[in-house]
């Protein structure tokens, strides 16, 4: 009888969990929405700051733009430290099962290289607390998806989704066991993302701590990552955003070599 | 003295008016010291150096044009076992870069002197014919002087987003700077006498047709030109022979090669694997002229790969082959031994001791406190007990300062050859560099 009563009671539990009937599905696409503005650009800084307090800058002009139904076009051109200036990055992401596929510009040799950055140096995006996955779009298809308990962080009522990829390829591509993120329910958007290290220990935090509102887009404006194991953390602040139509030849290597 | 007031002068007249008129000004300085280490020469002090490159650029009001400007500034308190006049500041080494761009449409237009780079090949690319090398620096990766740009006229087509149909004409291509003084060849007793021209007048044209595309899965390029090699070759002596009383000075000129490549990229695993080919055709293709350089097949793989513990590296494999190596030919007057060791000094300063070479070289570097601290290793294995290795350090002092240390180290004994062009010592240096 107390097995049956504790059985109902765990089914009871699961079924008010869920209750608002919304999915993870559901929850993914609504993020989507959010996120697919056809063209964005501006600046961002990078400021790194270390667990003493000293901070170091990267600044960089941004453009991205969607391409079709299942491709993303980002353009980064670094502006400081002048020891970077002038080199450039262009990214083309796929949503369809596509690798991504990467170039750099090194104004120093003049050159124009393929790369395959995500990795390089532990992934690590200019020696900040971002790696090129974190400011990259992945390919969900290959991730796995678990709805956990509802959150409040911050005063907001939020879902909780975990993610995992789907095979130990994946997860060592993406240098994660898996990561929880929380998405805002009134509109959403992902505004905290945890992530836990193949020892299950919480490697670092993502926070957006400030965003744009562009009905029906949201796009973040300060971001900070947090890696609680060093105690160094990254704020990425984004300035001067503008959604007026990027023309496809910015995303060109003619473009991150003239400009 | 008077020399350099008039260089001053002619840099400050360069300088005021596109300091002026600029949009934006950067700066490197660097200062460098490099000292011997050879075992058998002892420790001596090879070289210091104070380099400034004043730099730049803007555009012209109400139109597309942009304009750029550069300058290499350097005085060098230690000149080395050359002496005080080893390499001194001539004024064509002052202009760096001066050049216009204007965009057209699909088309973009670049007149003046500028570094073009083919290829993917980092090291030893075989289609990085166009700019001269450098030779007088002691680094084989030295970051601000190894390449001079050259004069030229550059027209880029653009038939879609990922192509890009190029042509380059050269009227003047700048010499190879080398760093050696006369060299008496003593099996013959003839004197090689470099030539110091700034630009080679005397062989003008060369043309450059480039395609290349950076698609979604390759990049790759196919290059045809037709050149004056910067690199010279020698002009045989009447007789080659040891006869005392027969002394010769064997001069150097530039000829027109062929270039025929092609090179290719692509993401291969969690690394790009690359590969730079060329045959490059010289008047010599039946070999027979000891002194003119042998055409030739390369070809350069690389493989950029990241490696467990953040350790990004890079391995190159280079293959040439001399085509028709060894088959010159004796003239009369000529003594075979003489005749040998001419062309084998000849071979050796074009780097084609043999007719089939092969060499590895490998780079690793990893980064520490979040990029601030670089630690590299270039490894230069030639299947045989020669080894080149240069550990490399730098620190990120701030934003502009950073500091930097290494060494060239070479394993086994260098090659014997009178007119080579490295040669082989040893050494280590320090460098402080500022960059605004």
């Amino acid at each position: 009888m107390r097995k049956l009563s504790a059985l109902a009671l765990i089914l009871f539990a699961a079924a008010a969990l869920y209750a608002d009937g919304v999915t993870v599905d559901q929850i993914l696409d609504n993020f989507d929405k959010t996120l697919g503005i056809p063209s964005i650009q501006g600046s961002f800084k990078v400021q790194l700051i270390s667990s003493s307090g000293e901070v170091r800058e990267i600044q960089a002009r941004a453009y991205q733009k969607y391409v079709g139904g299942s491709q993303i076009n980002r353009l980064f051109i670094f502006d400081f430290p002048p020891s970077v200036r002038g080199t450039s990055l262009l990214v083309h992401s796929f949503f369809d099962g596509r690798p991504n596929t990467m170039w750099i510009y090194l104004p120093a040799v003049r050159r124009v290289r393929r790369i395959a950055l995500e990795s390089s140096g532990g992934g690590y995006f200019m020696g900040s607390d971002f790696t090129y996955a974190d400011l990259i779009n992945n390919d969900n298809a290959k991730m796995s998806f678990e709805r956990l308990p509802d959150e409040r962080h911050n005063g907001v009522d939020s879902y909780a989704i975990k993610a995992e990829g789907q095979s130990a390829e994946v997860k060592q591509e993406r240098g994660y066991a898996y990561v929880v993120s929380l998405y805002r329910k009134d509109n959403f958007f992902m505004h905290v993302r945890k992530y836990y290290d193949f020892n299950g220990e919480l490697v670092k935090i993502y926070e957006v701590q400030d965003y744009l509102s562009l009905p029906p887009y949201i796009y973040p404006t300060k971001i900070s990552m947090t890696n609680v194991q060093t105690g160094h953390r990254s704020v990425l602040l984004a300035e001067g955003a503008n959604v007026d139509p990027i023309p496809d030849d910015y995303f060109t290597t003619r473009y991150m070599q003239n400009n | 003295m008077k020399r350099y007031a008039l260089i001053a002068a002619a840099a400050l007249a360069l300088a005021a008016p596109a300091a002026v008129m600029a949009d934006e000004f950067r700066l490197t300085a660097v200062a460098d010291y490099f000292g011997g280490v050879e075992p058998t020469a002892g420790y001596e002090s090879l070289r210091s150096r104070i380099f400034l490159r004043p730099w730049f650029s803007g555009a012209v009001p109400g139109t597309e044009l942009r304009w750029q400007l550069s300058a290499n500034l350097w005085v060098q308190p230690i000149a080395g076992p050359e002496g005080v006049s080893g390499y001194a500041v001539e004024p064509a080494d002052i202009l760096d870069e001066a050049w216009l761009y204007l965009p057209m449409g699909a088309f973009d237009l670049s007149l003046g002197q500028k570094p073009v780079a083919y290829g993917f090949a980092d090291v030893f690319g075989p289609l990085n014919v166009v700019n001269a090398a450098n030779r007088v620096p002691l680094s084989l990766d030295e970051p601000f002087d190894s390449r001079l740009p050259s004069p030229l006229a550059q027209l880029q087509f653009y038939p879609d987003f990922d192509s890009t149909v190029e042509l380059v004409y050269i009227p003047f291509m700048r010499p190879d700077r080398e760093r050696l003084g006369d060299v008496l060849l003593s099996g013959l007793g003839d004197t090689v006498r470099w030539r110091r021209d700034a630009f080679i007048l005397d062989n003008p044209h060369s043309l450059f047709l480039r395609y290349s595309r950076y698609g979604e899965r390759v990049d790759f390029q196919l290059l045809y030109g037709w050149y004056a090699d910067q690199t010279p070759d020698f002009i045989r002596p009447a007789a080659l022979n040891a006869t005392p009383g027969g002394e010769y000075d064997i001069e150097t000129v530039y000829a027109k090669r062929h270039i025929f490549g092609g090179a290719y990229a692509f993401k291969l695993g969690s690394g790009t694997f690359s590969q730079d080919l060329a045959f490059k055709l010289t008047g010599d293709l039946d070999g027979s002229d000891p002194g003119e350089r042998n055409s030739e097949l390369t070809v350069n793989t690389q493989y950029l790969a990241n490696l467990p513990f953040g350790v990004l590296s890079q391995f190159s494999l280079v293959y040439a082959h001399f085509i028709n190596h060894g088959k010159h030919e004796l003239m009369p007057g000529d003594d075979t031994a003489s005749l040998d060791y001419f062309a084998q000094a000849v071979q050796g300063f074009h780097t084609q001791p043999l007719q089939n070479i092969a060499f590895i070289v490998a780079h690793f570097e990893r980064q520490f406190m979040r990029e601030r601290l670089k630690a590299e290793l270039n490894v230069g294995f030639f299947f045989s007990p020669e080894l080149y290795l240069a550990p490399r350090l730098s620190y990120q002092l701030n934003d502009n300062w950073s500091a930097a240390g290494g060494a060239d180290i070479n394993l086994g004994d260098p090659p014997d050859a009178a007119l080579r062009r490295n040669p082989n010592d040893d050494n280590f240096y320090l460098r402080l560099v500022f960059r605004h």
